[in-house]
């Protein structure tokens, strides 16, 4: 039974990417539009390098929300043609691996994502992430962990919806506010260095949010799918 | 089809009634009663207001919950009628709730809006209980419409002590969170008064909004049937 | 008092929003449930159905 969720989630994943890596052109665009929004937060704040990298932290969470929340609606769109969900719905076995296949896609394409994103975010506002590397990394993937967590979990649920692209933010970004908390001063502390020791409590906080989203939206998501 | 009930009349009246008593004395004693706070003045007062607004507005939020829950355990259209109706009026209520706080705010710490955890924990719920109803609006298909409201009315509940805890770590970092003082005994009993007015006021807004749900969706039974042309 | 005598319009508007909300809301909720009645009415909703209905009823 385990085996068969991880081989179905696999298959999941393994598709998505797939078609990820022949239409190269959403991606770039996801690319571009995240570097855009970098941009736009340097002309809005100023080109002075100490504002720019005490806000480092909390502009590049919200450059990697708004991409991701765009790239989130896609996971479930692609779906759409053919009857695509319908098919992996009805096929017998775990219907949780259609979550799990659909979060590890959108953690992967956010992960590629930040790859690009966090050295020219760097660049462009005067970040130093490369003092502590491995916890910037570490807070990174956790925090884009629980954004895929809550993120995936309500574009499925929104997906039927008339003008869920509008829905989807305004169910997302309320229920996401934790991890962004976490994410964003967990990011900044390790940025702009942590002379009260604060960076270790963030880094638990946000282990335990994603461990919690992660438990619920799982035990519930059968309940979004039926039919 | 379902029998319909009465929209008005039944109980509805007499408990009408006894909730304007209890607001009009809960009001009166809030104002007149009780003695001006000696440290914040007269403006104190609102808490005999906030207070139970913000009581209605989290029981109500108790109440979505546990229908959802109900709803999909049990699949009976009655508690997704209940839940929507206990969103609605939580939705006013956390709002006013916010409204009050600001007013109070003002003169009290000199800013209409403060980080505080509470406050900005009550804006968030706002946020998620509007997502809840907008949500309702865009979903046509009834039985959809039902079980996606319930997981959110679920998730959100849920979601609610997560962002206050994540709200206060973020705050405690940088200045201790704001705590009500102790109260002498009658102000106690006045709060009393006014958060026993306001579950009365809860449980009338809930009959009169639960059985309008249930004419409205006796008027979408009966549309569906007539656009239906298998039915017809 | 000072504070007092600078928190009153506060007090004040604080409570004529809260009984303006309800005012509000009941009359929002009255005109709703009279809607919802005059629907019904005309949808014979009150009555047996038109399909099922009995020719001697009209």
């Amino acid at each position: 039974m385990r085996s068969e969720l991880i081989l179905r989630t696999w298959a999941i994943l393994w598709k998505d990417l797939l078609i990820e890596l022949r239409t190269k052109q959403s991606f770039s665009a996801m690319v571009s539009f995240a570097a855009l929004v970098l941009f736009l937060f340097g002309f809005a704040i100023g080109p002075d390098p100490d504002t720019l990298s005490r806000l480092g932290g909390g502009l590049l969470w919200i450059a990697i929300a708004f991409t991701g929340m765009l790239s989130l609606g896609r996971t479930f769109q692609s779906e759409e043609v053919a009857g695509g969900l319908d098919g992996l719905r009805v096929y017998p076995g775990e219907i949780r691996a259609i979550y799990l296949g659909k979060l590890l896609t959108n953690f992967a394409l956010l992960v590629v994502l930040e790859v690009i994103l966090v050295p020219v975010a760097a660049v462009l506002l005067q970040l130093e992430p490369w003092d502590r590397f491995p916890t910037f990394v570490g807070i990174t993937l956790l925090g884009t962990f629980g954004f895929s967590v809550v993120g995936t979990f309500y574009a499925s649920l929104t997906q039927h919806l008339r003008a869920r692209e509008l829905m989807l933010p305004l169910l997302l970004f309320p229920a996401l506010v934790p991890v962004f908390l976490g994410a964003v001063n967990a990011t900044t502390l390790s940025l702009a260095g942590d002379p009260l020791d604060h960076i270790g409590g963030w880094i638990r906080l946000l282990i335990a949010f994603d461990i919690i989203f992660f438990v619920v939206c799982l035990w519930i998501y059968p309940l979004v799918l039926e039919e | 089809m379902q029998d319909l009930p009465e929209i008005e009349g039944g109980s509805a009246p007499l408990l009408g009634t006894l909730t304007l008593i209890a607001m009009l004395a809960g009001t009166a004693a809030g104002l007149l009663l009780v003695p001006a706070d000696a440290l914040q003045g007269s403006v104190q007062r609102l808490m005999y207001v906030h207070v139970p607004a913000a009581w209605l507005a989290m029981l109500a939020f108790f109440v979505v919950f546990v229908m959802s829950v109900l709803y999909l355990v049990q699949r009976d259209p009655k508690w997704d009628l209940l839940a929507v109706s206990s969103a609605e009026i939580g939705v006013v209520f956390t709002a006013l709730t916010l409204v009050l706080g600001s007013l109070w705010g003002k003169p009290t710490w000199g800013v209409w809006w403060t980080w505080d955890p509470r406050l900005t924990t009550t804006a968030i719920m706002l946020m998620i209980y509007v997502g809840y109803l907008v949500v309702r609006a865009f979903a046509e298909d009834p039985e959809k419409r039902a079980r996606w409201a319930a997981i959110i009315g679920i998730v959100g509940f849920v979601d609610v002590p997560i962002v206050y805890l994540s709200v206060l770590w973020w705050r405690t970092l940088h200045q201790p969170p704001s705590s009500p003082r102790s109260m002498a005994g009658e102000f106690v009993y006045v709060l009393l008064l006014n958060v026993g007015a306001f579950t009365i006021l809860y449980v009338y807004l809930m009959v009169r909004r639960y059985r309008i749900a249930v004419a409205e969706q006796h008027l979408d039974e009966r549309r569906l049937v007539r656009d239906d042309p298998a039915a017809g | 008092m000072e504070g007092q005598a600078s928190g009153t319009p506060f007090l004040i508007a604080g409570y004529l929003i809260t009984w303006a909300v309800l005012v509000w809301y009941l009359w929002r909720l009255n005109r709703r449930s009279l809607q919802a009645r005059r629907a019904l009415d005309f949808a014979g909703a009150t009555r047996p159905p038109i399909e099922t209905q009995e020719p001697n009823d009209e």
